[in-house]
């Protein structure tokens, strides 16, 4: 599996306002990959992406011929295997691209007194952030990518997957618009679920919004229950 | 609640899919634009023609009228009947299009229209009610526009649907097939 990793931000194109006057030499707002300080940046322009290509194939922006792009959000919570493993047998064909997102949050330090100089420690935490992003996106597009029951070919053969800093639900919908997805498919209950819930915000804030179908994957309970309404 | 329809056949119907290994799924409609987009959508998209059988779902709803000045019985009734003929266009709606389809494919696709009756807007539980008893393995639902509008619009009953289902649940928007962006 080759992974190209390529990296934009749309800040780049923007230097931070304080960093306008600063001289040539080391600028002290930029972190190591030149990302400005998440501190000096509007929320819209923290996002941070970072793609990666799962596949080979999938290197050219173009579909398959009669192929779908299907977006799936991951978030390493059992319902993210769960909506896999349920596009794998009951949804993709050959020759859709799907492309997996996950969205962190910016690891936040709430010190009262943010200078430059505490940026490296800041650094360190977000560095680990994106190490794990990318490790959660090669473990769920090898989960996806494993082959069917029965036969010895994968479900698809093209797969992107995305390491996004922002909001959860804001940019996953962004990002379904940015590549025209056909369809959404996400699991039900994310990481961050309260046990009451039954629907976890980021699905439900997905199926209200996207206006592409929605699919919400929760696994099929058994029927033998007797207060089905306890099932989530 | 619902009134008994033929339950016996359905799950005849249920205990024989899951012999053959087929799915069950099951389309909710209901006389919007939305839900006949979410009908081409699951042809189009989701239904594998050897391995399904769909349901057609549609429940016929109305208010049960107060008897308070008399003629409370006859009021229902009427309302009923303009209900169940609703209903029973939406059917019709479905099984034209299902057979388009099937013309067109040229794909043989086992499929089943079923009307329910809910009085005084129990249809929610009526959909989640067959969907518990059928073993369903998907509830597809149309609901309107949402992406286009700064107020998220889903309808009460797609929502409660989507909150409560013990089933994986599609939402298929009314401008339904188009692509994100």
């Amino acid at each position: 599996m080759s992974s190209t990793t390529s990296t934009t931000s749309p800040a780049a194109t923007n230097p931070a306002p304080a960093a306008a006057g600063t001289s040539t030499g080391a600028d002290p707002y930029s972190d190591r990959h030149g990302h400005p300080a998440a501190h000096l940046l509007e929320p819209e322009e923290r996002a941070v992406h970072d793609e990666h290509h799962l596949t080979e194939k999938a290197a050219s922006t173009s579909t398959l011929a009669g192929g779908r792009t299907v977006l799936v959000p991951v978030d390493g919570s059992p319902s993210s295997i769960e909506a896999i493993e349920w596009a794998r047998h009951h949804f993709l064909r050959p020759n859709d691209t799907v492309v997996l997102v996950h969205v962190r949050s910016y690891q936040n330090l709430y010190l009262a007194d943010m200078g430059a100089s505490l940026l490296p420690a800041v650094e360190d935490l977000e560095d680990v952030a994106r190490r794990d992003s990318h490790a959660l996106i090669r473990d769920m597009g090898r989960r996806l990518l494993a082959p069917l029951e029965g036969t010895n070919a994968p479900p698809v053969t093209r797969v992107r997957g995305f390491a996004i800093r922002g909001d959860a639900r804001a940019d996953i919908l962004r990002k379904a618009r940015d590549v025209h997805a056909d369809a959404i498919v996400v699991g039900s209950r994310g990481l961050g679920m309260l046990k009451r819930a039954v629907l976890g915000s980021v699905s439900d804030y997905l199926s209200h919004h996207a206006p592409c179908p929605v699919l919400v994957i929760r696994p099929v309970t058994t029927h033998d229950e007797e207060h089905p309404e306890a099932s989530p | 609640m619902a009134a008994p329809h033929a339950r016996s056949s359905t799950v005849a119907t249920t205990t024989s899919l899951g012999l053959l290994g087929k799915r069950l799924l099951v389309l909710a409609m209901d006389d919007s634009v939305a839900s006949q987009v979410a009908l081409a959508w699951t042809l189009k998209e989701m239904v594998h023609p050897e391995r399904d059988h769909l349901v057609v779902l549609t429940v016929s709803t109305y208010k049960t009228a107060s008897g308070l000045l008399g003629g409370g019985d006859v009021k229902t009734s009427k309302r009923e009947l303009k209900a169940d003929a609703r209903a029973q266009r939406i059917c019709e709606y479905a099984a034209m299009h299902i057979g388009d389809f099937v013309k067109q494919m040229s794909v043989p696709l086992s499929f089943e229209l079923v009307t329910l009756k809910a009085a005084d807007n129990d249809v929610r539980d009526v959909i989640l009610d067959y969907i518990r008893d059928t073993r369903a393995s998907m509830l597809i639902l149309g609901a309107h526009a949402g992406g286009t509008v700064k107020r998220a619009i889903l309808g009460s009953t797609s929502s409660y649907c989507l909150h409560h289902a013990a089933v994986p649940v599609i939402i298929v928007k009314e401008e339904g097939g188009v692509k994100a962006g």
